[in-house]
């Protein structure tokens, strides 16, 4: 395989940023790869075999595939390049009369077999013509005729007869794209569609805990007991502990504004999997429509919260009154006015939305916050505006990393900017 | 084959399971049930052998991704190939050392407490080219490691597979890198015969084989599957459904039964997919059992159900539905009488498809 094709493939892929590969362990890969003595029948065999290398998942298939479109055309006019310079290397004045395709021969290969050799299929023999060359005694040679336009998408590269009936393969317009259903996700009511599944949540809201001892030691501590036997060498009594509560406050506060409407049943599923853990048992979901209203009463500024179907509301304080403040901790789930794009009240919506954070983190240990919307769709929305506002509060995407680091910063744990 | 490397084709394991004599069973001869692998998928095993990188296999379950690797190791071994073959089942607390190593440190503990005129050596002991030693086993990687030093050189890599690897801790994919790269590690606890820590190498023209399945569940990290090849295996289609059921004995069934039957279970399959209710589609562990009570229940019988009456294949589908719907709206799909006679009558309309998809086209005319 000519290099430039390879580099060609290579950097194609580094362009891809969907792709898992793109690496120079991934060119290297290539070079061995077509170092090794693998044969094609046709360019759908070779573009499976890059695919078994370099595409690590379902979803990036279709990346993958189309990115290999591209790269066919690349090939295909190296491969009628070669055909061409053989032909004028080895008869550069006679005319190329069409001829009927003569199996078996196909000299304008390389002697390496894994170069893809071009030839026709019975589909393309009507857009090829070649010749074979016998009668003045030469050693026969079959010449590509470049000036015939090769119809797009239906060609190979296999002289080995008609290519294996492909149900992938189609006929495309130059401007058309394949996007073929993802069969793995068809289940409207699954929650196949969260960016995380349960168990992943789960495992990570195991992991946020402050446990402490407390009340009297009654539990029998295993490692004190071996410890004490490795010691002393006999068994006496077992060893005891005090029992070990988690004394973290997990609270989650879901906007329900008409842009997160698309994500409240993950919303649901974030409070959910945080009480199925068994570390968050009582952590519930608290609502707010955009933002949290603040009420002003004589005594201080409050903010208001919903249930899910706002038939009560709560304070915050009210909410935070039973546990202490170094122990409470506020997921926030909202898109921040992200997924609406634009808006004329952006600003005012970012200072009231700095008000409530100021208020927050003065009665709080941590607070963290979740956008569903990815992180290039905050530009130019107040999700930027507020992302930056506090050095002591970061927002992170919704997605398996972002999650586990807005889990990290309820630990007290911030990224560095 | 391949320079040297003896390829793996894809071929069918036997229908009949080798009788279980007194010598056979102290041979360790075996017989892993019929695997029939689509030809990409054996492609796919094949530049995994060749590149000797992992393959990281993944579909739906119910298709075949854990029973490749006993497939794959019973071709290249034959019958004995249970000494070549090395299977790690991953648990949600798995770590990436119990596929290597396990020390036994209860017993040595156990040992050391107990007191008697005997001194005992405490210590960890591995000899060469044993799996197991004084408190000390191997895992299944270790094992296979191992095994490569004592192969000759006509023979094949040992096949290790690693299922279920999204179960474990995100990390765990990451801890093994630095062993499947380099081809070693040391156990740092454990001594040789003379003294000397222990490491275990593979040897590199002898890299086993591996193949890792995972369910998709979790994201596994890039470092790690850049390392790996990637082959998602599709669901096969009727025919290669009707395959597989011919590869297996069914005493009572004729092939013309099994073919009906494979077609009306892929139909059922494109039903339940486009109906979108259910929380899981109907699979070939599905289907097997299915086949397996419908062999059990009927005794020579040509004709399960006539595909042109609607009722006949209703009453049919009704009757072993304990075996085909493992979740409750599947369940609810085929005992409700009108969603089922709905199912019903698409799905006839789909088998209809595939027997017209099936049939041998007319020649081109001259």
């Amino acid at each position: 395989m000519n290099e430039v094709l390879i580099y060609d493939l290579f950097t194609a892929l580094r362009k891809e940023k969907r792709l898992v590969a793109g690496g120079t362990g991934e060119y290297l890969l290539l070079q061995e790869f077509f170092d090794k003595d693998f044969s094609f029948q046709n360019f759908e065999e070779l573009e499976f075999a890059l695919e078994t290398l370099l595409v690590k998942s379902k979803s990036e298939q279709q990346v993958f595939r189309s990115i290999m479109r591209e790269w066919r055309k690349k090939v295909e006019a190296y491969a009628n390049a070669q055909y061409v310079l053989l032909k004028n290397l080895k008869e550069p004045q006679k005319p190329t009369p069409p001829v009927e395709d003569a199996p078996g021969r196909n000299t304008a290969d390389t002697p390496k077999t894994n170069e893809p050799p071009v030839s026709h299929t019975p589909q393309s023999q009507t857009s090829t013509t070649t010749t074979t060359s016998q009668s003045e005694g030469q050693t026969d040679v079959e010449v590509y005729d470049a000036s015939v336009k090769v119809e797009e998408g239906t060609i190979s590269l296999s002289k080995a007869g008609p290519a294996a009936p492909d149900s992938t393969k189609q006929t495309l317009r130059p401007d058309e794209v394949v996007a073929e259903l993802d069969k793995s996700k068809t289940y409207l009511f699954g929650n196949e569609y969260f960016p995380v599944q349960k168990r992943y949540l789960q495992q990570n809201w195991r992991s946020l805990k402050n446990k402490q001892e407390t009340g009297e030691k009654n539990v029998i501590d295993l490692d004190k007991t071996i410890s004490s036997i490795a010691k002393t060498g006999i068994f006496f009594d077992f060893q005891y502990q005090k029992y070990e509560q988690n004394l973290l406050s997990l609270f989650i506060f879901v906007d329900q504004g008409e842009a997160m409407s698309a994500f409240s049943a993950f919303g649901e599923e974030l409070a959910a999997s945080a009480r199925e853990s068994l570390v968050h048992r009582k952590t519930r979901n608290y609502y707010f429509y955009n933002l949290p209203q603040p009420e002003t009463n004589d005594k201080s500024q409050e903010y208001i919260l919903f249930n899910e179907d706002s038939t009560q509301s709560y304070t915050i304080s009210s909410l935070f009154s039973k546990h202490n403040a170094n122990n409470i901790v506020v997921l926030i789930y909202s898109d921040a006015g992200a997924i609406k794009g634009y808006d004329e009240l952006w600003e005012n919506r970012a200072e009231e939305t700095r008000d409530f954070l100021h208020y927050l983190l003065k009665r709080t240990a941590c607070v963290a916050w979740l956008n569903p919307a990815p992180r290039h769709r905050w530009e130019n929305t107040p999700a930027l505006d507020i992302a930056g506002a506090f050095s002591e509060m970061q927002m992170f995407e919704a997605n398996h990393v972002g999650i586990v680091q807005a889990i990290n910063a309820l630990k007290g744990k911030l990224l560095f900017k | 084959m391949t320079n040297g490397i003896k390829l793996y084709e894809g071929r069918p394991q036997p229908k009949e399971k080798p009788k279980k004599t007194a010598a056979a069973k102290k041979a360790g001869a075996e017989i892993p049930d019929p695997y029939i692998a689509a030809a990409k998928l054996v492609k796919a095993v094949q530049y995994a052998q060749t590149l000797g990188r992992p393959l990281l296999l993944k579909g739906e379950p119910g298709c075949g991704k854990t029973r490749l690797a006993e497939a794959v190791a019973y071709e290249l071994f034959g019958k004995k190939y249970k000494s070549y073959y090395f299977e790690w089942h991953i648990k949600s607390n798995s770590k990436a050392q119990e596929g290597l190593y396990v020390i036994n440190h209860l017993q040595r503990l156990q040992d050391a407490n107990i007191r008697d005129e005997k001194e005992r050596n405490l210590d960890v002991i591995l000899k060469e080219n044993q799996y197991k030693g004084q408190y000390i086993e191997l895992g299944e990687l270790g094992k296979a490691f191992q095994l490569t030093n004592s192969l000759t050189e006509e023979m094949p890599p040992p096949i290790v597979l690693i299922d279920e690897i999204d179960k474990a801790d995100i990390d765990f994919p990451n801890d093994l890198l630095l062993e499947l790269d380099k081809l070693t590690f040391t156990i740092n606890e454990a001594r040789d015969g003379n003294g000397k820590a222990v490491s275990i190498s593979a040897k590199k023209e002898k890299k086993p084989l591996i193949l890792i399945t995972s369910n998709d569940e979790k994201p596994l990290p890039p470092a790690f599957l850049r390392r790996c090849l990637f082959h998602y295996i599709d669901f096969p289609g009727p025919d290669d459904l009707y395959e597989i059921l011919k590869s297996r004995k069914f005493e009572n069934l004729s092939n013309d039964a099994l073919l009906a039957s494979s077609r009306l279970f892929s139909s059922l399959r494109a039903v339940i997919e486009e109906e979108g209710t259910a929380t899981k589609n109907i699979t070939t562990s599905e289907l097997l059992d299915w086949i397996n009570l419908i062999n059990y229940h009927h005794r020579n019988t040509a004709k399960l159900f006539d595909i042109a009456n609607e009722k006949s294949v209703l009453q049919f589908v009704k009757t072993y539905s304990s075996a085909l719907a493992k979740d409750k709206a599947t369940s609810d799909m085929l005992e409700d009488a009108k969603k089922s006679a709905d199912v019903i009558r698409k799905a006839i309309g789909k088998y209809k498809d595939f027997v017209k998809a099936a049939e041998p086209k007319p020649a081109p005319a001259a």
